[in-house]
């Protein structure tokens, strides 16, 4: 019987860690240990979801973390992104659902990253994506992608090349080009934990999936580069200023993302 | 792949309502050749028991929320249940089936296996469990573990449990597990002791009062995460969460006292805001009852008390422990439109509950006597003061600090309702019931239409006839008024009983508010001995299903459906 409770009490004793309060944080490095990969955070949302702009500063404090490192795209899916009484403005679009509805999401917000899973499963809450990301940064570079983009302001037509090269010890062979329009800092009303925000800030929205929702086939049968070239008009309704092009690679069996790139619309041109 | 998968399935399915139904129709002659059989004390007084149960729904396009997933195809959820008592061994095991899981139920479930598997000895004094298993600490404030089928909700342990009952009047509890995550489970282990101590067992003197101590403890161990706090620091997380309560209840004929306090060590979690502030619960209540009279005071301050096997799951899933929601279980669909989900960051909650029958033979009891409750609820934020103010971020700090039963301005959820209910003769009985609610859409369900609170009142009025010896009709009509959400609401039941088994039941929901849209629903059920059987058609509304303040979104649906239950026993 003692040797029973003396082993409950270590065990009690075992299972309390308190931290003290000048231990509650500890040095982080972005960098330790990462390859070359760049990492696409898709952040589902909707104008109607009160923990959505939360689940944005989470992903803004990302973007300061990793830098160019993370691309970072907002999309209006589900329930709370259907426009209803002063939330007119519609910023869903269809591929934006066909992802939110293919990943069985049900509710906002929620993230996928690089659509791979962590801890078995690829969507995410806010607080997972920290951890996603830097599991997704220290796995091999197995695809290296660039994207220059020419923009004509008179015409509003841009014109994109993507250059995409296997890179050695791959072994994934189905591999799509996905490109993207986002539109960055759309004014909208949103809902916030106090109310409602008239002029909340929508950041780097996807407004369009611009070759097909699940992209195009990439062809490395001549070699292990490819080179893709497109051309399209950009609606008037859209500031060129706040628009850039996201481009990913992925594998077309599992989907996941392997490479991922952005450039804006150069309208000075 | 997929269409073996499918396939498989389907035959699983098959194959588990056969084995239901081949088991029930042999209950007879192996219930005979075990009063024959001569078997050891191990074996002794064996019994055989099981449950099957499905459901299968087909979905038309465009009705579940533009959702494909669910259209065109076959969606069903089954389940068999198997069991084996005898005076020394408890073995059970569960089958589940997800074809494709219904609506509400997470793509996750979609498979089949064994989730839920255990052996117990019990060698008098000890007990000893292995394998899957629930288990409840005093009311659930730091452990819960249960199924809850209609929520999609398993957090079982897997591991192993020991309950001793050493001495007359004492219980003691040890366990240690990892719990249930869809197909998988936890990395996470949970691990626990709790003492119970029945005084009027140990004092035969307290004849008619019963006095009870009960004392718990859990902890869980987990791997940390990288959550970040700013762009170069993370968040130093504790690998080993205990968390403590302690409970007393006293009953003798008329009074019932109880009370529970629970406390948890810093548990930086998605539900808290990653903040290290120590967890604690307080619940009481005081209850008396009479012949024809009954009243309940209760209260709770349940103040970052969310406790789970992972500290960055939100939802329903690998919920260590239990809060419960101080609401009233309503019936009524209607009354059920806006149901209170318990706020896992905290909250301030009262109930009372009155109840009294008027006597038979005066003249508002009438001839059987006339039944009346009236209840109120009322749930508030916590009243916290941030170290660092309210809108600097909380993520890796202690967070605030709030008093017990320090209610904020914030109302989460208020419930006023008064029910009657008379016989007005042997075969005629009627129900009223007004009820008044005030519902925080924006914090329960993270979202609102025309404002944060829904002010609803709800009127049902519900009549019960018997026709014949055979046949009886019950009718019911409901009015939601509201102007916010959806608007208001209408709704109409009847059902008819054909004895022995058989109800034909027609229910239509009407929005008239915004949406001005019809719900029509129609089933069919007969039940005939351990046999269920029911065929459904029609629409069903989006809504939140929840049982005990834990809930699950449930999708719009048209379609039809077919649900089948047998359950079959040896006994």
């Amino acid at each position: 019987m003692k040797k029973i409770i003396f082993t409950l009490l270590m065990s009690i004793l075992v299972g309390c860690e308190v931290i003290p309060s000048d231990e509650y944080t500890q040095p982080y490095d972005p960098n330790e240990g990462s390859s070359e990969r760049r990492v696409l955070l898709e952040e589902y949302t909707g104008m109607k979801c009160v923990n959505c702009p939360a689940a944005a500063d989470q992903a803004r404090l990302l973007e300061r973390t990793y830098g160019d490192r993370l691309v970072s795209v907002s999309i209006h899916a589900g329930g709370f992104a259907s426009p209803s009484g002063i939330f007119t403005q519609d910023l869903r679009t269809e591929a934006g659902t066909s992802y939110f509805e293919n990943f069985g999401f049900v509710g906002t917000p929620m993230g996928s990253v690089n659509r791979t899973p962590y801890r078995s499963s690829i969507g995410l809450s806010p607080s997972l994506w920290g951890a996603a990301i830097d599991a997704q940064l220290t796995t091999i570079d197995e695809v290296e992608m660039e994207m220059d983009i020419a923009f004509d302001n008179q015409t509003k037509i841009y014109t994109l090349r993507c250059d995409v090269e296997r890179l050695e010890g791959t072994t994934r062979t189905e591999l799509s080009l996905n490109l993207w329009l986002v539109e960055d800092s759309i004014i909208t009303p949103q809902i916030i934990p106090s109310g409602i925000d008239q002029h909340y800030i929508q950041r780097h929205v996807m407004r369009g999936a611009l070759n097909g929702t699940w992209g195009e086939a990439l062809d490395f049968s001549d070699s292990e580069q490819c080179s893709v070239d497109h051309t399209y008009s950009l609606p008037s309704t859209f500031d060129p200023a706040h628009c850039s092009v996201v481009a990913f690679v992925g594998e077309r069996s599992s989907l996941r993302i392997l490479q991922v790139t952005t450039a804006h619309l150069n309208y000075l041109k | 792949m997929q269409r073996i998968k499918r396939y498989t399935t389907s035959i699983l399915t098959c194959l588990l309502a056969i084995i239901s139904i081949e088991a029930s129709a042999q209950q007879v002659s192996v219930s005979d050749s075990s009063k024959t059989r001569k078997v050891g004390k191990f074996f002794a007084n064996s019994t055989f028991s099981g449950q099957f149960q499905t459901q299968i729904q087909y979905c038309w396009p465009d009705s579940v929320g533009d959702r494909s997933e669910y259209v065109n195809r076959f969606l069903s959820n089954s389940y068999l249940d198997l069991r084996y008592t005898s005076t020394m061994v408890d073995l059970g095991v569960r089958l589940e089936a997800y074809e494709n899981p219904l609506p509400g139920f997470e793509r996750d479930y979609k498979g089949f296996g064994i989730p839920y598997f255990y052996l117990t000895v019990n060698l008098g004094a000890v007990q000893i469990t292995a394998g899957d298993f629930y288990e409840q600490f005093g009311s659930g404030l730091i452990l819960r573990t249960y199924y809850e089928r209609t929520l999609g909700l398993d957090n079982a342990l897997r591991g192993g449990r020991v309950v001793a009952r050493p001495a007359r009047g004492l219980t003691l509890k040890v366990l240690a597990g990892q719990q249930r995550y869809y197909w998988d489970h936890s990395s996470t282990w949970v691990g626990g002791a709790d003492a119970a101590i029945d005084f009027d067992k140990i004092f035969p003197k307290l004849n008619g009062h019963y006095l009870q101590w009960g004392a718990s403890w859990v902890s869980k161990w987990e791997n940390p995460t990288i959550i970040l706090a700013s762009p170069t620091e993370q968040l130093n997380l504790p690998r080993a969460t205990a968390a403590f309560s302690t409970r007393l209840r006293y009953q003798n004929k008329h009074f019932t006292v109880q009370g529970e306090y629970a406390y948890k060590i810093n548990d930086p979690s998605f539900d808290n805001n990653y903040i290290y502030k120590p967890g604690q619960a307080l619940i009481l209540s005081a209850s008396y009852s009479t012949k024809g009279f009954g009243v309940t005071l209760s209260a709770k301050h349940s103040d970052n008390m969310s406790f789970r096997s992972d500290r960055d799951q939100g939802g329903r899933m690998l919920q260590i422990n239990y809060l419960p929601a101080f609401t009233y279980q309503h019936s009524y669909s209607l009354a059920t439109m806006y149901p209170y989900a318990t706020q896992p960051e905290g909250e301030v909650a009262f109930q009372a509950d009155i109840y009294y029958k008027i006597p038979k033979r005066t003249a508002l009891g009438g001839k059987y006597g006339t039944d009346i409750r009236a209840n109120f609820s009322r749930i508030n934020s916590l009243d916290k003061n941030y170290e660092n103010g309210a809108n600097s971020p909380l993520t890796g700090t202690y967070g605030y600090r709030s008093p017990l039963f320090a209610m904020g301005d914030e109302l989460y959820y208020q419930d006023i309702n008064f029910d009657i209910s008379h016989r007005f003769s042997r075969g005629f009985k009627m129900s009223l019931l007004y009820t008044n609610q005030i519902y925080n859409q924006a914090q329960i369900e993270g979202h609102a239409t025309n404002g944060n609170l829904v002010h609803a009142n709800i009127v049902a009025l519900e009549a019960t006839m018997r026709l014949s010896n055979s046949v009886s009709l019950r009718a019911e009509g409901q009015y939601l008024f509201t102007k916010q959400d959806l608007g208001d609401w209408l709704s109409a039941l009847i059902e008819l009983s054909l004895s022995p088994g058989l109800i034909f039941t027609l229910n239509n929901i009407y929005n008239v508010g915004e949406t001005r849209k019809n719900y029509l629903f129609g089933s069919i059920a007969y039940s005939s001995g351990s046999h269920r059987v029911e065929l459904s058609a029609g629409q069903q509304r989006a809504g939140i299903t929840c049982v005990g303040g834990i809930c699950r979104y449930v999708p719009q649906t048209n379609g039809v459906g077919i649900s089948y239950i047998v359950n079959f026993s040896t006994r």
